[in-house]
């Protein structure tokens, strides 16, 4: 079976010069990355952590976040990626609940913490260089990596993914995407986000450079447009809000990325309309719909849009029904089996024994996500749960009810998603205080959402606040939802 | 396309009255528009206005207030 770090060694032996990583104004060789993940790993081991504990890696598309990750898998330790916007309040709950061994940063950070903290650039001045062997290297069934992801308890589950879990999905993302050919891959999502994780492995495992775009440029659509114009990307991997967002410049086409070749999308619905633009814009490339959760490996499953698919579903699939890795039960759920199966959530034995049941001898992953055949396809229909997808970014609606029920000011809270043309779009709070407005209802928001802001990611702090007197109730007495629901669909 | 214009499509989009009680507040700074609220924003501009701005045009730091943004739109009438 495929090793990882051997496949990049390999590279890095044969090609040390070819560039491995770049962004806007940094890049890193298949040498340098080899080599200063040596270095980390050395630094590393002579911590004497626990065989296994996890590092968090903590900072911003960089390359030496890259060479963290590495760094760490070649020591022994699966490493947890905390995107620099999150919130320290929500740092500190990942640190303490995967008990990591070492804080590392790419990034200035400021924040008390019961464990060792250090810079990655620190690391690599007092490492002696010396070269970890390889039977250190995580392998089999260690964890090579931990996605925390939101979680409906209020507290972020942990997905901890093993070596061969990843070696499996990067060998299926090898098998069925063109991914062998010389080229760039772009790197959209932060590496919180377990997307990047689709386009990060594939890459360095063939030989390709990288290039990330940072939240800089997204937030500057001009710096990101020059960034993807000079990019020179072959394989396009990010969530279809992504491309959406950039199918808003109308000269964003085949013309300004002529490499551009491949689109895998995942994270969340493709909507026909965003393909059948793409189609008209990029007339060379390929787009691939991939279908799977952070908790199987990034994606099980996929479709090719084409034409015909477009034309003749008003949704598209996301797996032909003959793919042995996804299924349906009885109530309509999916579930996933195979090798991609991961080994659950971190410290959470009783999450995991319900969410992964062995059945007839296999260990399965209930998703959460209904869907239904036709036509030989399998299509998403929705959740079980208050599960939801905001720009590609995974929700749980009850955390983010259960942080903002825990503002000193709030007595109640109900949050709703806001659909248009039956995608979400936002998210709206109904609160309910404890006394009465005082400031006018913009300053309180303004205070709320400071207040919320050192527990929650930007992205799961609702857009609009409105304020009330008692939530209304439903015949049965619970929360009307439904009701709301309506009031909030535009 | 006169201001009162310009701030209600603002109204409509941030969904906050604060637009117009305070026009020369940040929008960026306060939340009240992001990456894709930008994206938006430009599609309303040219779907009420008929006024296309190319997104390479749009640089943040001059299209952060209601009054700049009824400014930058006077000017491209």
């Amino acid at each position: 079976m495929l090793r990882i770090l051997a496949a990049i060694e390999r590279v890095a032996t044969q090609q040390p010069q070819r560039t491995a990583y770049q962004t806007h104004n940094a890049s890193l060789t298949y040498g340098e990355l080899w080599h200063l993940s040596d270095c980390v790993a050395d630094y590393m081991m002579k911590l004497n952590l626990r065989r296994q504990q996890p590092i968090v890696v903590y900072g911003h598309m960089s390359p030496l976040q890259i060479v963290a990750f590495l760094g760490a898998v070649k020591a022994g330790h699966p490493y947890v990626p905390v995107d620099s916007s999150t919130p320290t309040e929500r740092l500190q709950l990942i640190l303490e609940a995967s008990k990591a061994g070492l804080l590392c940063t790419t990034e200035p950070l400021y924040m008390l913490t019961n464990i060792p903290v250090m810079a990655v650039s620190d690391m690599l001045e007092s490492s002696s260089s010396e070269t970890p062997p390889s039977t250190a290297w995580v392998q089999n069934e260690e964890i090579h990596y931990i996605i925390y992801t939101s979680g409906s308890t209020g507290q972020p589950k942990g997905v901890q993914i093993t070596a061969n879990n990843l070696a499996h999905f990067v060998t299926w993302m090898q098998e069925h995407f063109p991914l062998q050919k010389d080229g760039v891959f772009l790197n959209q999502a932060p590496y919180s986000f377990d997307l990047s994780v689709m386009d990060l492995y594939p890459a360095l495992v063939g030989g390709h450079t990288l290039y990330a775009i940072t939240q800089q440029e997204i937030a500057n659509p001009k710096a990101l447009f020059d960034s993807l114009a000079t990019s020179n990307t072959r394989v396009w991997t990010s969530t279809p809000s992504f491309a959406k967002m950039c199918l808003m410049n109308k000269e964003w086409n085949q013309e300004l990325m002529p490499a551009l070749d491949t689109f895998l999308f995942c994270g969340e619905v493709l909507p026909l309309a965003v393909s059948n633009e793409l189609m008209q814009r990029f007339p060379q490339a390929t787009i691939f719909n991939l279908y799977g959760p952070t908790e199987t490996t990034v994606a099980v499953s996929y479709v090719e849009v084409t034409k015909e698919l477009v034309e003749r579903f008003e949704q598209l699939p996301i797996a032909p029904i003959t793919d042995p890795s996804v299924s349906l039960v009885e109530d309509g759920e999916i579930v996933i089996s195979g090798p991609t199966v991961s080994a659950g959530y971190l410290g959470a034995p009783e999450l995991t024994a319900k969410a992964f049941p062995t059945v007839a001898g296999n260990r399965i992953y209930q998703t959460g996500d209904m869907g239904y055949e036709q036509d030989g396809y399998l299509f998403f229909s929705g959740r079980k749960d208050f599960q939801v997808k905001l720009h590609g970014y995974r929700l749980e609606i009850e955390e983010i009810e259960k942080q903002i029920s825990n503002l000193p000011p709030v007595s109640s809270c109900v949050v709703i998603p806001v659909y248009k043309e039956k995608e979400i779009i936002s998210l709206s709070a109904y609160l309910v205080l404890r006394e009465p407005l005082k400031d006018s209802a913009f300053k309180t928001t303004k205070q709320l959402k400071g207040l919320l802001s050192e527990y929650l990611p930007a992205y799961m702090i609702p857009k609009t606040f409105k304020y009330m007197d008692a939530l209304p109730l439903n015949p049965n007495g619970k929360v009307d939802r439904k009701g709301l629901a309506v009031m909030e669909t535009v | 396309m006169d201001k009162q214009q310009v701030l209600e499509m603002l109204v409509e989009l941030c969904e906050d009255e604060i637009i117009v009680e305070n026009p020369d507040i940040d929008l960026f700074e306060e939340g009240l528009l992001d990456s894709f609220g930008t994206i938006n924003l430009l599609v309303e501009i040219e779907n009420r206005f008929s006024i296309s701005v190319p997104i390479t045009d749009f640089n943040r730091e001059e299209w952060n207030t209601p009054n700049r943004i009824a400014g930058k739109l006077a000017e491209r009438q």
